[in-house]
């Protein structure tokens, strides 16, 4: 029984390991398109915002004049977050070039001068906006761009490719998996965070801290989330909350904290492996309990997407909350992106149905209606866990196949 | 109320039916609305030289093209040809030279209007820089007068019937802009919101108002619900004699719980905005803050304690909480504030429900500002000046801009292709209805 | 006061005395027996009060529990406390209180926020401190109302059903005129509630309309010590619109006194009940009145009239009628004092007619002397002359003639001076009857003065006249009275003449209006009058001038006399004589 299994299982894995060369060849290729688009797009993009990016620096020089300042740029438009991220060094540079030093962190506490830049779009352009803080006195200065400039959807959808990417397997399960800004992967186990760094294109494990057995879960459906931030990562289990409070060095303790969902936060029942339904902020009207939930954009404003218990997905939309129609073969994995493709936002989903061979499709939410905008990618074996990660550009599946866990990059190409 | 909403949702949901793809012709549409019908008639039977588009801009209309010289001073529309009026007359210049005149009298915002050719010019001492925008307004219908008195129009749709809160449109085949899918249009005006949602469950109604604070309950139980961008202010406007010290004006702005308003009343629709415009349209609103200082409020108001009245607009249930609910803000503050009946004159703060038109923040800037008994200069128009100019508006304390409300509207899905303009208004002439079911 | 009347008083004090009395004390009697029953009542009907109070009480908390097990507000429970958004719920205690019948409903989120209440729906988000203690008996509460009103309201709190929800039920009743009307109020009494709070206000029971000052003092009392108070209110002046109120004060949980209960007893029935005592009183007494009339009537007959006739005589002799007598009804004291009057008239005639007999021989025997004295003068010299004109005829006839000459001059000029004197007498016997007519007196007086200007200027004599500026008109005969008045002015140049180096002096002639009376003064600066000589001035035949006849002023007192006036004569301030006449003046015709 146990060389059956083997057999069975070399075997599966041989087939695997051809399709994943096949796969990873394709995917490379794809990758290298992505890449090379992504650099033109990048560079174009870079270009056209580099106007509205030194107007409104060389204003916001003329109001303060040179000295050192913190910067906090928020985006409110249809911006995608490396976009924003651009644009914010952008604005860093052509204000260093007219005299402003931008401080970070603790370097800006004393800082007698805050910037404020909120990226702000109307229907038929962008507007970008700089509030000067000097003491008790702010101005503000602003600049407009021509809207195609920023991510604008397109209300027809594009074709958009599922693309995904192995990184690594372990043969334990594999709760989520993030990469944090270092660099470095960290993979969340039911008892341990494992670290995780490429080394000649493979991940190598280099650490591993393990969670107190006092306070680990013992849940049957274990689930957990990494949340990477700029100075620290956060990590959620059932009743226990972990944080960075040295490099590599995590502190462990029993917490019933609502875990990050997209831009709000929602109580996890440790119990019973779901969402309690009572988010934060409070949604107007309280949802039922979830298994996932994942944000979108949908006119300008966010709706969140909710894999209730019963295979239904809900929308809270403006405080109402309505079912979604076509998500009726839908899985209870959810997962936002923001791409820039199609209407800038998608969603990813698991497929209800055989759990030997998963799959994961994208979606736009185009009303109370989900439109797939992508095929199917097919895994072996079950998804068992989908993240967003941190930047949401992309997302982290984790694939149950066998005995091993497979961690995939999942992204979305437009093309 | 809100069991009336379940039910008419419930009752849609049982009646909703496979779509076809394309849209068919013929029905007659029920639209039902809480205040009279004229608005929604006057925007079926009548056009404009010009109209807003969904791109922030505006379209051609009954004028093909225009131009401006002389620093937006001058301006000049050619018509289109061949337009008739629904009594078969040719539109003619004269027709549009009077229109204009009639529809502004003595207040109009240029100087003169006369008939070039095929053409009208419109001149003023002052630059109109949003003079296009300006004649897309509701106000500025183009018209023409008939024997018995009664105005007739060039839009999709012609009276044939017209009394007290009724109306009942019929689609004109020959009409310039296309003939409209519906055949008619039964307009019940002045309907009891309860009765308009029974008659949206029951198939009475097609189309009915749904005021911004039901819209979530409509929602919930399943009520197919069109929305439009925010296009109503709701603002108080402080114009007593006693409140000529700013101090108590600042304390009224900073006294009202805007948030509280937003999210209890109207039930989280819309946008708290302490701006004059809507962020869709400036992307700058939230520089006005909504935010309310209670403690900065309580001592700008110990300097001057006179007893205010408060009147609202609008008579709605809204509305009045809203007054009744600024009242008790203000009472916190230390302002003595009596609320009296809607439409109550020569009261110390109204609270007005201000409609804007314009799809541009300038044209916007410009309606609002107006529309508030002020003039301005706009200082060229980009974002910084219009930031600029608001704020100085704004800084004097006259007004008070608490909320940005949609409209909104339940509609019965055998009802498609509906779209709102701009300004919420239903875009009446490209809505279709299904076929009935075999 | 005869004594007639007086009698009369003094019954009828008695009587009415009396009667009072008795009405007083009846009257207390049935005031005492009214206001024990009014108590009574009055305790009847707050016991009432406090039933239906509890009763109402127990049925709101009843209605909340309802409202509180209901399924919706336990799903609305469990939604709240579980992070629910508040605005959901915004217009859910308009319709839980309307389909429950309760006047009023908060419902208060788990932190203490109010998430909707009926009554005042723009209310959500702030603070209900009366959502505490939940479960607990009704209380009292000051309900503030939208539009700026204050009620009193029942109240109870109640937590909602769902495990262990911090949701809370405000709710309760307004305690206002509909309460006042569930009570059986009995005829006569009326109740009101007072609202201590607020604009103060009064609610009554019923169509009752009271004016609240005049139930501020019973109030104040009650709501300031938190004890019952009692007092006799007076709507209006009149006795039958009084009240007997009694104040009870409802305390809210703090045990603040929020409002006070009144009950007003209609005092109408003991008004006329003491009215009737009081009119019966009267009756009985104005009988008693007659039968003092009667009495005093009858005693007067038997004592007073005597006295009275007494009396009457009195006055008859005081009026001259010295012959008056009076009956002689009795043999007592009254019948004694009657004779005893008698006697006395009767010896007071018989001496007066002795005593004008008596004056009637002094006044011929000081005629006959005065005639003689005056006859007397003239004689003698007439005497000596004739002596003279004998001694004479011895004489030269030359010397004779011019002695006879000289002589019959002289006899002449006695002869004529014995006719005046003849023809004075003569004149004042024989004084005419004044024919008066309305005359100005001013006018008489300048033609007085016009008469005499020259004289006095010739005697150096200063003339100083004071008429007031006004038509000063009596009835008067014009000659007779120029007669009298130049009589005083010659008699006053007289008092005035002496020797050349004391000749001269002031006389003044005035005349004005003096009460009704016009008055007439004429001075002059002279050697004056003695006392004496002022009682004796007006006789006639007295003089005090050497060649007088005494009977000049007695014709000007006769002349003034026949004109309805009188003279006085007394010493003038300049230290001569100053005579006084009054005359009635005419009044002055608008």
């Amino acid at each position: 029984m146990e060389q059956v299994r083997r057999y069975n299982s070399t075997h599966r894995d041989m087939q695997r390991a051809g399709n994943i060369v096949v796969l990873l060849a394709l995917a490379a290729m794809c990758a290298w398109h992505t890449a090379a688009q992504s650099s033109v797009d990048v560079s174009r993009g870079d270009t056209r915002w580099e106007a509205p990016a030194a107007d409104l620096a060389k204003q916001i020089t003329g109001i303060a004049g040179p000295g050192p300042a913190t910067l906090n740029v928020q985006n409110v438009s249809s911006l995608t977050p490396d976009q924003v991220v651009r644009i914010r060094r952008l604005l860093e540079t052509d204000l260093r070039t007219g005299g402003i030093g931008v401080r970070v962190g603790a370097e800006g506490a004393a800082i007698p001068m805050a910037i404020r830049i909120t990226l702000s779009q109307t229907a038929r352009r962008g507007v970008w906006i700089a509030e000067v803080q000097q003491g008790a006195e702010t101005r503000v200065a602003m600049t407009e761009l021509a809207f195609d400039v920023t991510m604008t959807p397109n209300s027809a959808p594009a074709a958009m490719t599922l693309r995904r990417q192995m990184l690594f397997t372990s043969p334990e399960p594999v709760l989520d998996a993030q990469v944090a800004p270092d660099g470095t992967l960290l993979a969340l186990m039911q008892n341990r965070i494992a670290l995780y760094r490429q080394s000649s294109g493979q991940w190598q494990q280099v650490q591993s801290y393990a969670i107190s057995p006092a306070l680990a879960p013992t849940a049957r459906d274990p689930r957990g989330e990494i949340v990477p931030g700029p100075d620290s990562v956060r990590v959620f289990l059932p009743g226990v909350e972990c944080e960075t409070v040295a490099e590599r060095e995590f502190d462990c303790h029993a917490s019933d904290d609502p875990w990050p969902i997209g831009t709000q936060k929602a109580f996890y029942n440790a119990s019973r492996d779901f969402f309690s339904g009572v988010l934060v902020p409070a949604a107007a009207a309280t949802p039922p309990p979830f298994y996932s939930a994942a944000e979108t954009l949908q006119m300008g404003g966010t709706v969140t997407l909710l894999a209730d218990l019963h295979g239904h997905v809900r929308m809270v939309d403006r405080g109402a909350i309505v079912e979604v129609t076509g998500s009726r073969d839908w899985g209870s994995d959810l997962a936002g992106l923001r791409t820039g493709c199609g209407a800038g936002s998608q969603i990813l989903v698991d497929t209800a149905g055989d759990p030997a061979h998963d799959s994961l499709r994208a979606y736009e939410i185009r009303g109370h209606e989900a439109a797939a905008v992508s095929a199917a990618i097919p895994f072996d074996g079950s998804i068992t866990a989908l993240h967003s990660t941190s930047d949401g550009g992309t997302a982290m599946a984790v694939a149950h196949n066998g005995n091993t866990y497979e961690v995939w990059r999942v992204s979305l190409d437009c093309r | 109320m809100y069991r009336s909403i379940a039910a008419s949702g419930l009752l849609l949901c049982a009646m909703a039916a496979p779509a076809s793809t394309r849209p068919q012709y013929g029905g007659t549409l029920h639209v039902e609305t809480l205040d009279t019908p004229d608005a929604l008639v006057r925007m079926l039977v009548f056009d404009r030289l010009t109209r807003f588009d969904a791109n922030g801009g505006v379209s051609p209309a009954l004028a093909i093209r225009w131009s401006q010289d002389n620093n937006a001073q001058r301006w000049q529309f050619w018509l289109r040809p061949g337009v008739h009026f629904h009594d078969g007359t040719e539109m003619s210049t004269e027709d549009v030279v009077r229109s204009l005149n009639d529809a502004c009298a003595s207040h109009c915002p240029w100087k003169m209007v006369r008939a070039v050719g095929m053409s009208v010019v419109l001149t003023s001492d002052s630059p109109l820089p949003t003079l296009p925008e300006e004649l897309a307004r509701s106000i500025y219908i183009i018209a023409h007068k008939q024997a018995g008195g009664e105005l007739d129009g060039t839009g999709p749709f012609k009276t044939t019937s017209s009394g007290g809160n009724n109306a009942m449109l019929t689609a004109v085949n020959d009409a310039w802009s296309g003939r409209p899918f519906v055949d008619g249009i039964e307009i019940d005006g002045r309907r009891d919101m309860r009765a308009q949602l029974l008659d949206l469950s029951v198939g009475r109604a097609d189309i009915v108002d749904l005021p911004p604070e039901l819209v979530r309950q409509a929602m919930q139980s399943h009520v197919v619900v069109t929305a439009s961008s925010p296009v109503d202010m709701l603002a108080l406007t402080l114009q007593g004699g006693r409140l000529r010290a700013p101090e108590q004006r600042r304390a009224i702005a900073e006294a009202v719980d805007r948030t509280a308003l937003w999210s209890v009343i109207y039930q989280k629709q819309g946008e708290a905005s302490g701006s004059l415009l809507p962020n869709w349209l400036t992307g700058y609103a939230f520089l006005f803050s909504p935010l309310r200082n209670p403690a900065r409020a309580t001592e700008l108001a110990a300097a001057a304690r006179m007893p205010l009245t408060l009147s609202a607009d609008r008579n709605d249930p809204a509305t009045q909480l809203a007054a009744e609910r600024i009242a008790l803000n203000l009472h916190e503050a230390g302002l003595t504030v009596q609320v009296r009946p809607p439409g109550t004159p020569d009261v110390d703060i109204r609270l007005r429900c201000i409609h804007l038109e314009a799809n541009d923040a300038r044209a916007g800037l410009h309606e609002m500002v107006r529309e508030l008994g002020a003039d301005m200069d706009d200082g060229g128009g980009d974002a910084a000046s219009l930031y600029r100019v608001e704020k100085t508006f704004l800084d004097d304390g006259t007004v008070v801009p608490l909320l940005w409300l949609p409209r909104d509207y339940a509609v019965n899905p055998r009802v498609r292709g509906l779209a709102l303009a701009p300004d919420g208004t239903p875009l009446l002439a490209d809505v279709s209805l299904k076929a009935d079911q075999p | 006061m005869s004594l007639r009347q007086r009698l009369l008083v003094m019954f009828s004090l008695t009587v009415m005395l009396a009667v009072a009395a008795v009405a007083w004390v009846i009257s207390l009697r049935v005031r005492d027996a009214y206001t024990t029953q009014q108590q009574q009542r009055t305790a009847a009907l707050v016991t009432q009060f406090r039933r239906e109070f509890a009763r109402s009480g127990a049925q709101i908390g009843e209605r909340l529990e309802r409202v509180a097990s209901s399924e919706e507000t336990y799903r609305m429970g469990f939604d709240l406390t579980h992070g629910g958004d508040p605005a959901t719920y915004l217009t859910e205690a308009a319709a839980l209180a309307h389909e429950y019948g309760l006047d009023l409903l908060e419902i208060v989120g788990p932190d203490g926020k109010i998430v909707s209440s009926s009554q005042w729906p723009a209310r959500y988000g702030y603070l209900e401190p009366a959502a505490t203690s939940p479960n607990g008996p009704a209380f009292l509460k000051r309900e503030d109302m939208p539009d700026g009103t204050s009620q009193l309201a029942l109240i109870s709190v109640r937590a909602v059903k769902e495990s262990d929800s911090a949701v809370v039920l405000v709710g309760g009743m307004l305690l206002d005129r509909s309460f006042l009307d569930s009570l059986a109020i009995p005829e006569g009494m009326q109740i009101y509630l007072y609202r201590n709070f607020g604009a103060e206000s009064l609610v009554s029971g019923g169509d009752a309309v009271i004016d609240r000052h005049a139930l501020q003092p019973v109030l104040d009392q009650a709501r300031f010590s938190s004890t019952d108070a009692r007092a006799i209110v007076y709507p209006t002046s009149k006795r039958e619109d009084s009240l007997d109120v009694t104040a009870v004060p409802l305390k809210d949980r703090q045990g603040v006194a929020l409002a006070v209960l009144l009950i007003a007893n209609q005092r109408r029935d003991l008004a006329e009940m003491q009215q009737h005592i009081r009119n019966t009183a009267y009756s009985v007494a104005g009988l008693g009145v007659l039968f003092a009339v009667a009495a005093s009537l009858w005693i007067a007959a038997r004592i007073s009239r005597p006295v009275e006739q007494l009396a009457h005589a009195v006055d008859e002799v005081a009026a001259g009628n010295w012959k008056i007598t009076v009956t002689v009804g009795s043999r007592d004291e009254v019948g004694r004092l009657a004779a005893g009057f008698n006697h006395m008239t009767g010896q007071l005639s018989e001496q007066r007619d002795r005593l004008v007999q008596s004056e009637r021989v002094a006044a011929w025997r000081e005629l006959a002397r005065r005639l003689a004295h005056e006859l007397k003068n003239p004689l003698f010299p007439l005497q000596i002359t004739v002596e003279n004109m004998v001694r004479a005829r011895r004489l030269p006839s030359k010397e004779f003639d011019e002695v006879f000459e000289e002589s019959t001059s002289t006899l002449i000029a006695e002869l004529q001076n014995l006719k005046t004197i003849i023809g004075r007498f003569s004149d004042f016997s024989r004084m005419p009857k004044p024919q008066l007519q309305p005359e100005e007196i001013s006018k008489a007086l300048q033609r007085l003065i016009a008469l005499y200007a020259p004289a006095l200027e010739e005697k150096k004599i200063e003339l100083k006249v004071e008429i007031e500026n006004a038509s000063l008109t009596a009835m008067a005969d014009s000659e007779l009275l120029h007669r009298a008045l130049s009589n005083l002015v010659l008699n006053a140049m007289d008092a005035m003449d002496g020797p050349p180096e004391k000749t001269g002096g002031v006389l003044t002639i005035s005349l004005r209006r003096r009460d009704g009376m016009i008055e007439i003064r004429i001075a002059d600066s002279g050697a004056g009058l003695t006392p004496e000589e002022c009682d004796r001035l007006f006789t006639p035949y007295y003089t005090t001038k050497q060649h007088g006849t005494g009977l000049g002023l007695a014709v000007v007192q006769s002349i003034i006399a026949d004109h309805h006036g009188t003279i006085a004569v007394r010493r003038a301030e300049s230290g001569g004589a100053e005579f006084v006449i009054e005359l009635p003046g005419v009044a002055e015709k608008a």
